[in-house]
């Protein structure tokens, strides 16, 4: 009885030993054909296994949610001093406008390095991509600017996303919200 | 012998709050009302020209009338600039909605920050670079004021 309880003991502690962090979204067996802002071939998520990510979702013509998004993206990448197995990214919901120069002009803004890449590709593929992650994008509201221009606004998910190297989801969070850097550092703290 | 000790708390109490009338300070809006409309910790967020852009400010009136900031417009880099308020939708995504004034309550402050009412700059005519100084007319009751905010990196 006493040799049962002990293995079972031990059959606990083997179990808690190798219990990480929740699996949210298993990206592992999916590869969808994207293109960067260097207008690079880019398989997703595959090109990144290996790595942890941390996966933005914006849109360029958002003047100021996803702004805060990317900035906070930044403030991780900064705090945990620029690491070489921590990849960037940022794929846009929005393809038909955010193709590969626009992504090249709006990472020249924030004046980001290579570990920050972002990514467009067939709106059918981005659809699926967003699908996969459960982000939602929606248009919600048109202007037309004095010189005739027609230009939509969206509503959409906001979140920023870890990615472990096996490209699981194992952390989800709001992505503009102001302590969201703090968090994710303190996360990759116990995750590396 | 009851009695008497009512009567002397009642006066104590009475005294007491006499003295706090008198040595309390007013409301802040009877204080420190400067008398015009005034626009702190403003800036703008560093962009690419044809991108988008954003300008972040607190208004404070400091006039004795409740005014209304009606308009806001900078011809020097850009024909469309709206005022727009970030906000979670009912299904839980962020939106984006046009604002049609900001009312500000005499001796109040309203903030124009990141993620809530903000300045929309639509495809500025230049590169907005930190450090430049972009000029600004805004347009209240009180009258139009020209204000100049400094271009920084999003805070």
């Amino acid at each position: 009885m006493r040799q049962i309880l002990y293995f079972f003991s031990l059959s606990i502690l083997f179990l808690s030993c190798q219990s990480g962090p929740k699996v949210i979204d298993d990206l592992g067996d999916k590869s969808f054909q994207l293109v960067n802002q260097d207008s690079v071939a880019v398989t997703f998520p595959d090109d990144y296994q290996g790595k942890f990510v941390v996966l933005g979702f914006i849109y360029t013509n958002c003047p100021d949610v996803c702004p805060l998004i990317t900035q906070n993206m930044i403030k991780i990448q900064k705090e945990l001093n620029n690491p070489d197995d921590i990849q960037f990214i940022g794929i846009t919901f929005d393809p038909e406008r955010d193709t590969p120069p626009v992504l090249r002009k709006y990472k020249e803004t924030f004046k980001l390095d290579k570990n920050f890449d972002f990514l467009t590709g067939d709106p059918a593929v981005i659809s699926e991509v967003m699908d996969s992650v459960r982000v939602r994008s929606q248009v919600s509201l048109t202007t037309t600017t004095d010189s005739g221009e027609e230009i939509y606004f969206m509503n959409h998910s906001d979140k920023i996303m870890v990615l472990d190297k096996k490209s699981r989801v194992i952390i989800e969070y709001g992505g503009s919200m102001p302590g969201i850097p703090n968090l994710i550092v303190e996360d990759f703290k116990a995750l590396r | 012998m009851k009695q008497i000790i009512t009567c002397l708390s009642l006066l104590v109490l009475f005294f007491q709050n006499c003295g706090k009338s008198q040595t309390e300070p007013k409301p802040a809006s009877e204080n420190t009302l400067s008398g015009k409309i005034e626009i702190r910790d403003g800036w703008v967020r560093e962009g690419k020209s044809g991108m988008m852009s954003a300008a972040y400010f607190t208004i404070y009136n400091g006039t004795t009338q409740s005014d209304t900031l009606w308009s806001i417009s900078s011809e020097n880099i850009s024909e469309d600039v709206q005022i727009h308020e970030s906000y979670k939708t009912e299904d839980g995504l962020m939106g984006m909605r046009p604002v049609g004034a900001i009312p500000v309550l005499s001796g109040d402050s309203v903030e124009l920050k990141p993620g809530s009412i903000h300045i929309m700059i639509i495809r500025p005519h230049i590169d907005l670079n930190e450090g430049d100084q972009i000029e600004f007319e805004l347009n209240f009751n009180y009258g139009d004021t020209l204000i100049t905010l400094p271009v920084q990196k999003t805070k």
